[in-house]
């Protein structure tokens, strides 16, 4: 049958955060990059598709987590594909339902939630060999995460390319929008001026853990 | 004597545990999809004729949207039939009456492919003028800011294409005279042309060849139910 048990650690507020900043799926990981770039040109598409995602994320990692010891090692991907599919499937209506404009507005992105690499990587690494609660944890850090990622780059692409932030103005009369950043390239343009923050600041925290060990050795 | 060594072959799960597991997780998924399918569906539906809806009172200027009444036909070749409750079919033909019960405009529907996907619209056709009286984008995915509903909507001067936008039939009531062309931005001689929107000119095009299709198609077949239409209050 499918895994092997492992020592299972403790859920900690780590287990939570870790998703959410030093294993973030996109500024991090560099996972589930396409709908990122594809539908952050507003916040507002933003916010839908980081949420749309952490729910089948939510789903799927606890369906997978509860079945993780009867699915055979075999079978494995084939059954966590069906069961991610589903969640798209339920996300997919629920949006439709909720509202006709976010719908259209994403369009094809939704179903294709069921090819991110965060989902299938979470299921397999992490889901299959985690209890339920552990998992459901991890899957709300991952996808606050990702909502996080897609908010930050949706906001920043919707000030500078539209002139507002969540439709609403936030520029005078004025303001010539920057449309190139709504464009595709303002995609790429946004989300590496974001990783390159990510690595500055990952880079400035690792020189200071340095220095401090520096002085320590120096007065110790 | 010396035994060799018998190689460990992996213990490897029976054909009918991996399929009755798939099964099982395939009736799960099945379950949850039907169970959410039934419960959104109407929602759906209501949501999207409630749009439907309103997108057909904006399209027909002029009319007071409180006591305007709509009804919805289906029109092709083999004849006109009109829906309701005890009628199925798709409604491709939208009349809208004032409140005297006078027929104050049509709205039809037209799609051709855009930039990104089918670009989809609606539009106001009043039978009297011969002419598109107005326009709303139903769906495109087209460059947000430039071809997407709220740009081409935002777009005055391109909008005022299709304040009266020519579109009268031959002398036999069998064609449109002069078919609906986009032309590029600023060079617009002719009323049945649409002045293409600057930056936007795939959108445009995708637009005046959904209007030129619908009309090619319906214009000739309202001509020859028009008294069935007027009338049908």
């Amino acid at each position: 049958m499918a895994n092997r048990p492992q020592p299972q650690k403790p859920i900690t507020m780590d287990t939570f955060l870790r998703g959410l900043w030093q294993e973030n799926p996109v500024f991090v990981m560099l996972l589930g990059l396409c709908p990122t770039l594809a539908v952050t040109n507003t916040t507002f598409n933003a916010i839908g598709m980081g949420l749309a995602t952490a729910f089948v994320l939510f789903g799927s990692s606890a369906l997978v987590s509860l079945l993780r010891n009867v699915i055979p090692k075999q079978v494995r991907i084939a059954s966590y594909i069906v069961i991610i599919a589903t969640f798209v499937t339920i996300v997919d209506y629920a949006i439709h339902a909720l509202s006709l404009e976010l719908y259209n507005a994403l369009g094809a992105f939704i179903q294709l939630i069921v090819a991110n690499c965060v989902i299938l990587g979470r299921a397999e690494s992490y889901a299959s060999r985690h209890r339920i609660t552990k998992s459901l944890v991890n899957a709300l850090g991952i996808g606050a995460g990702f909502t996080f990622a897609l908010v930050c780059l949706g906001s920043v692409r919707e000030i500078l390319g539209s002139g507002t932030l969540l439709g609403f103005p936030i520029f005078g009369d004025t303001f010539q929008p920057w449309v190139v950043m709504i464009l595709p390239p303002g995609g790429f343009f946004v989300a590496s001026a974001w990783l390159l923050l990510f690595a500055w600041l990952k880079e400035r925290k690792q020189r200071k853990a340095e220095e401090q060990e520096e002085v320590i050795h120096a007065t110790g | 004597m010396t035994t060799e060594a018998q190689p460990q072959t992996p213990h490897l799960p029976s054909s009918v545990a991996m399929i009755r597991v798939l099964g099982l997780i395939a009736m799960i998924a099945g379950l949850l999809v039907v169970l959410v399918y039934q419960y959104t569906d109407p929602i759906i539906k209501e949501k999207e004729r409630l749009a439907l809806g309103k997108a057909v009172l904006k399209v027909i200027p002029g009319i007071d949207q409180d006591k305007a009444t709509r009804i919805s036909f289906m029109l092709d070749p083999d004849g006109l039939v009109r829906l309701d409750e005890t009628t199925a079919g798709e409604a491709n033909l939208f009349a809208v009456y004032d409140e005297a019960g006078s027929l104050a405009g049509i709205a039809l529907q037209g799609a051709a492919r855009g930039y990104q996907d089918v670009v989809r619209i609606l539009y106001g056709y009043k039978p009297d003028c011969e002419c598109i009286v107005g326009l709303t984008i139903m769906k495109s995915t087209d460059t947000p800011g430039m071809g997407d509903k709220k740009a081409v909507e935002g777009d005055v001067k391109f909008m005022a294409n299709f304040e009266a936008l020519f579109a009268k039939l031959t002398a036999d009531k069998r064609s449109v005279a002069h078919p609906i062309e986009t032309v590029k931005h600023g060079t617009k001689t002719d009323p049945w042309q649409v002045d293409a929107m600057s930056g936007a000119t795939i959108t445009s095009r995708a637009i005046g060849n959904g209007l030129r299709e619908s009309t090619g198609e319906l214009l000739p077949l309202i001509a020859q139910h028009l008294p069935e239409i007027e009338v049908i209050k």
